[in-house]
């Protein structure tokens, strides 16, 4: 029976590779993505919790997406998660279309919205809770075709409206196009009641988000495009999964497939059908995935986990350009010990690649990842600073990354009030609550802090002298850790090597002069050796001067032939770069600020 | 049925021939309920009843003079009805009561509600427990009534119930005894009182939620909650507004009919609500440092008294302190609303000091503020410390006095002095007092005091402060409660604290704004900002505020430049 053959194709092995596909594209190369994601949010199993999502619409899906966000935690369990979410969309979209348009209906038109999903998806700001939507809101669909008599099935679809709202938010506009379709398919009714129903659903599907918006505190704008927290005035992009049901459900409903000519099952439409998916699923990815971002989230995951050496060998695979990057590639420098030798071995966009600046602008990712550096320099203050307004700026004002951090920063101020208080919200979280059980054996603990090393050695770089200073102030703050601790090497090398990164080598000078002692290293590093030389080089010292520090024969015979070269081909970079492109000197001369 | 009970009252029942006293040490742990005739503050126990305390067995004899063989007969008697009452109980009940150790201290308990003094008004004060337990006990006793509440953890105590019992006693006291079930024993701590005061609090109090990030802002709303419930609307949210920071809500002495608050926004202005309707007023003129910002009604309604700083939020760098915020120039104004015009005085924008936090008086006829020699910023922000001025105000003709005087003085005090706060009778003025600066709420040292206007005496309210920020006050209508925003408890996150004072300046141990859920405070992630009372609710919802945003054009203001009171 070829027929049935056909048939078991389309019914079980599309979902199968459908399923297999997205469990090992979002486990192989979406795997820190979603990892990251999952730390913008704090769910809590409570009811108090779940009141929360009633202040805006799509209480329903927001609250399960956030539920199933949770299990983004554990490996390969984004994946899971995600692939099953598709594949109930699928089935969920696929008994729509059947019931709708008949079994003759392509496999491409259920097929289609889902992969949009899948591609935006891949997204970092597009959450879960969108696709959970968009099934809540198909339901209220199939509930309401399945109703025989007309009048009830009418009254249903007015009565829905407004839950699909409140459940789903702007999804309901689904729910709307298909009630509108469905009944002008139907044309039960004639003459000036024909008109009434559409209008009528016209009106409360435009009306009611424009009522609810005054209880949910939106602007009207936001009332009709609500899709979660994540994006509070979402762009075109995240509508194309929305609007892709809208148009399956549409395509299922207004064409009578038993009288097309269309042979769905036939090799060459399926071959054809299959070549759109591709297309779609690849155009939909390359659009939105951003690799990179995998990247830099592995080199976050790697740094969360102190794999500093993993994070430099990565970083160097890698040879990312891109400021965030070079953050944790710095950072994992720093820790290694490696910074002033190795700075210009790797791409360095000037200071933003020492720091990250944080305002409400940025994306979920730097202000998460911004107290980072602070943290390990060992000014809490504004690790703590920076965790806070990475807290504000997360999707629902929560993120159990930063909360963490900042028990943390709490329990090593001796703060344990306000960290048993972020303490006791991550026990009730599912996957954090046994990290955060065992940091309660430090709260009010001095003896057991005493026992941690890493407290210990955070208490130790803490500045003991008061100093105040605003957000930015780099130099400022590097300054005052080596003040206060001479002894604290990250903060040096940040120091000299921000100066040097901002090609301001007066302050460099000053600085190295005033805190870099002689014999704090075997050899100069090679950096400072470079940028001492540029002072020699340009009469403003004279090797005397730093005669108390050891610089190598080859960087000084370097130094001559790079100003050699230079003089000669008139400050051409190309002469220079092959030879001298990861030394100090080429990037002094040729780097470009970003305001120049 | 709790096994270990069943055990232990078989062995008992067997010792039953040889213990005299067996009855009444079942009496005594049967006690449940306190007695509706025990007075209030008093432990509740009766005399001859056997209680234990603190683990240790102790005896209260009775003080009667009854023959000791009759009284056994009478034991007897009543132990035989009260074995077979146990027999029943035995086998109906759970059992949860059969010992009672009693403890000689409070409950810990959150909030911590023991012997504070509140309204008659209030709305329930649910609390829980601090520590687990499986079950706890709490019994509300009056001199006219008494009800008890159980829970796991937490005591949710019923509206109407709570309702009826405050009415009944106001101006009296309640007892709340508690008592805790753990490991099979139940543990009753020693009672504590409720004060009910027959002074009505203004049932309506409006502050601004924001997550402590010091100076940024993503997420903003006022809010007004009925202190009568736990209904809370909003005021005004920023979302409707483009994001824009809105500042202070601030009512004229609690009058709902009349507040403003500044909006921060490029098309902001301070926004002025008079009987619901608004008006935007651009307060930035060329002649003023800048807009008004901190600022207080007049009495009459005519002026809103402004400051005008250049403020400047820094962070510290060691790990005890977290944010300054101080000025580098600041002046008082007052904004005369009937003729959109600045009023200055050359008293209030000396350039070598700082003016901040101006307020007028009850009667309208004097303007406090506070005051400080200008010194270099940020350098000596350690040396910045304000003195409680006044300087009088003659409402009708819109002009100020020729002469400050210094009602409370930094150089005698060593202290700082900010948001000073005069009660609606004119009595008194409340102030935040600190180390240094203008800005107390990240200063742990800063704490409340009260200055009596007519003998300038300073109370330095022990009972009402703590060892965190306690900052951010205003009182209620009629001057017998105030309000304000404490970090006491975990250092970070602000609350509206509740404090009584009678007619002799006494004030009393403060309530925290009590919530439907005892919890809510471990897991919310917003701070109180500047709560005020007010004797009704605004009369505005957000949208208001947001089409006065979008709708109304900013109006701007002269400057009428040093009008003052003839000498």
């Amino acid at each position: 029976m070829p027929g049935k053959g056909k048939y078991l194709t389309h019914k079980y092995i599309i979902p199968v590779i459908f399923v297999a596909g997205s469990f090992l594209c979002f486990g192989l190369f979406l795997r820190y993505n979603l990892w990251f994601r999952e730390q913008l949010q704090v769910f809590l199993l409570t009811f108090d919790h779940l009141q929360g999502y009633f202040t805006k619409p799509a209480f329903l899906a927001s609250w399960i997406g956030d539920f199933l966000t949770q299990f983004f935690h554990p490996s390969w369990g984004a994946a899971t998660v995600i692939s099953i979410t598709l594949l109930i969309l699928w089935l969920l979209l696929h008994v729509l279309v059947k019931k709708t348009g008949g079994t003759k209906v392509p496999f491409l038109v259920p097929l289609l919205p889902v992969i949009l999903c899948w591609a935006a998806l891949t997204s970092l700001e597009y959450p879960v809770s969108n696709v959970i939507s968009l099934c809540i809101a198909i339901s209220f669909v199939l509930v309401y075709v399945s109703i025989r008599p007309a009048t009830g099935r009418q009254l249903f679809g007015i009565v829905s409206i407004p839950h699909v709202y409140l459940t789903a938010g702007s999804s309901m506009w689904i729910f709307a196009a298909a009630f509108l379709i469905y009944e002008l398919r139907e044309k039960r009714i004639k003459g000036f009641k024909s008109l009434l129903l559409p209008l009528v659903i016209v009106a409360i599907a435009v009306g009611i988000p424009l009522i609810l918006r005054l209880k949910y505190l939106l602007t009207p704008f936001q009332a009709l495009t609500w899709l979660s927290e994540m994006k509070r005035n979402p762009g075109i992009w995240d509508f194309l999964p929305l609007a892709g049901v809208i148009i399956s459900a549409s395509v299922s409903m207004m064409v009578i497939w038993d009288k097309v000519a269309f042979k769905s099952n036939s090799l060459v439409s399926g071959f054809l059908q299959a070549l759109v998916i591709g297309a779609v699923l690849a155009g939909g990815i390359l659009k939105v995935y951003d690799r990179d971002l995998e990247k830099i989230l592995r080199l976050d995951r790697e740094a969360a986990n102190g794999n500093w050496k993993k994070v430099y060998e990565l970083s160097e695979e890698y040879e990312l350009r891109n400021n965030i990057a070079s953050y944790f590639t710095n950072m994992a420098m720093a820790k290694l010990g490696i910074m002033p030798d190795s700075l210009m071995m790797h791409y360095q966009p000037a200071a933003t690649g020492l720091f990250i600046p944080v305002n409400a602008n940025e994306n979920y990712l730097t202000i998460t990842l911004s107290n980072e550096v602070y943290w390990h320099l060992g000014d809490v203050n504004a690790a703590q600073h920076s965790a806070y307004l990475g807290t504000i700026f997360s999707p629902r004002a929560e993120n159990s990354r930063l909360m963490k951090r900042l028990i943390e920063i709490n329990i090593v101020n001796g703060q344990y009030a306000v960290a048993e208080k972020y303490v006791r919200i991550l026990e009730k979280t599912m996957f954090h609550g046994n990290w955060a059980e065992d940091m309660r054996k430090y709260l009010y603990n001095e003896e057991e802090c005493g026992r941690s090393e890493w407290i210990r050695a955070k208490r130790a770089v803490i500045p003991s002298t008061d100093l105040l200073k605003s957000g930015n102030e780099y130099v400022k703050t590097l300054r005052m850790l080596v003040q206060n601790n001479p002894a604290n090497r990250m903060a040096l090398d940040y120091l000299l090597c921000f100066h040097l990164l901002s090609r301001d080598i007066p302050s460099f000078e000053s600085d190295f002069e005033k805190y870099y002692l002689p014999g704090m290293d075997a050899v100069l590093p090679r950096v400072y050796q470079e940028g001492l030389l540029i002072n020699i080089a340009s009469r403003r010292k004279t090797p005397a001067d730093y005669s108390r520090f050891s610089f190598s024969p080859e960087t000084v015979r370097q130094m001559a032939e790079y100003t050699r070269l230079f003089e000669e081909s008139n400050g051409k970079g190309s002469v220079l770069i092959e030879k001298f492109g990861k030394t100090y000197w080429f990037y002094y001369h040729f780097a470009r600020m970003k305001d120049e | 049925m709790n096994k270990i009970f069943r055990l232990k009252l078989i062995r008992v029942i067997l010792r039953f021939a040889q213990d005299d006293n067996f009855f009444v040490r079942i009496w005594g742990a049967g006690m449940r309920k306190a007695p509706s005739f025990a007075h209030p503050c008093s432990p509740v126990c009766l005399p001859g009843h056997s209680v234990i305390s603190n683990g240790a067995k102790r005896n209260e004899k009775s003080p009667c003079s009854i023959p000791n063989f009759m009284l056994k007969r009478f034991y007897a008697l009543c132990g035989f009805f009260l074995f077979m009452g146990s027999l029943i109980l035995f086998f109906s009940c759970n059992g949860d009561h059969q010992q009672i150790i009693r403890n000689d201290i409070y409950p810990s308990i959150y909030p911590d509600y023991a012997n504070v003094t509140i309204p008659y008004n209030i709305a329930p004060l649910n609390f829980r427990l601090e520590a687990d337990c499986q079950k706890v006990e709490a019994v509300f006793s009056g001199r006219k009534s008494s009800f008890t509440v159980s829970g796991k953890r937490k005591i949710i105590i019923p509206v109407t119930k709570w309702k009826k019992m405050l009415e009944e006693h106001e101006d009296d006291s309640l007892l709340v005894s508690v008592s805790v079930l753990n490991d099979g024993k139940w543990n009753r701590y020693r009672p504590f009182c409720l004060y009910v005061s027959a002074d009505r609090i203004d049932p309506f109090l409006s502050y601004r939620l924001i997550e402590p990030g010091y100076e940024v802002y993503y997420k903003l709303q006022i809010c007004q909650r009925n202190l009568e419930n736990f209904d809370e609307k909003v005021l005004a949210d920023n979302n409707l507004l483009d994001i824009g920071c809105i500042n202070c809500h601030t009512y004229s002495f609690a009058d709902p009919e009349r507040s403003f608050f500044h909006l921060r926004h490029k098309k902001g202005g301070t926004m002025v609500q008079v009987n619901g309707k608004f008006r935007k007023i651009n307060t930035a003129t060329d002649s003023t440092i800048s807009s008004g910002v901190y600022g207080n009604w007049h009495p009459g309604g005519r002026y809103i008294a402004f400051s005008t700083n250049v403020i400047i939020p820094e962070f510290h760098s060691i790990n005890n302190l977290r944010l300054e915020v101080y000025d580098t120039v600041s002046d008082v104004v007052a904004l005369d609303l009937e003729n959109n015009e600045i009023i200055r005085s050359r008293l209030l924008d000396d350039p070598l000091r700082f003016e901040t936090f101006p307020a007028f008086s009850a009667d309208g006829k004097r303007l406090f503020f506070c005051s400080a020699e200008a010194v270099s910023m940020p350098g000596n922000y350690r040396q910045a410390k304000y003195s409680l001025c006044a300087i009088d105000f003659d409402p009708s003709a819109g002009a100020f006095g020729i002469r400050i005087d210094t009602l409370v003085s930094a150089r005698a005090t060593g202290k700082t002095i900010s948001e000073p706060k005069p009660s609606p009778d004119g009595k008194y003025i409340l102030y935040t007092s600190f180390g240094y600066g203008n800005f107390p709420v990240w200063h742990k040292e800063a704490n409340l005091h009260l200055l009596r206007l007519s003998d300038l005496r300073v109370d330095t309210l022990p009972l009402v402060n703590s060892d965190n920020a306690d900052s951010y006050h205003s009182w209620s209508s009629d001057s017998r409660w105030f309000v304000f925003a404490s970090k006491r408890g975990d250092g970070v996150y602000g609350k509206p604290w509740f404090s009584h004072i009678d007619a002799n300046g006494r004030t009393t141990k403060p309530f925290l704004m009590p919530q439907r859920d005892p919890e809510f405070y471990d897991f919310f992630m917003k701070s109180y900002n500047i709560p005020e009372l007010s004797s009704g609710p605004a009369p505005f919802t957000p949208e208001d505020v947001r089409r006065a945003f979008i709708q109304l054009e900013a109006e701007p203001v002269d400057v009428n430049d040093y009008k003052t009171e003839k000498p």
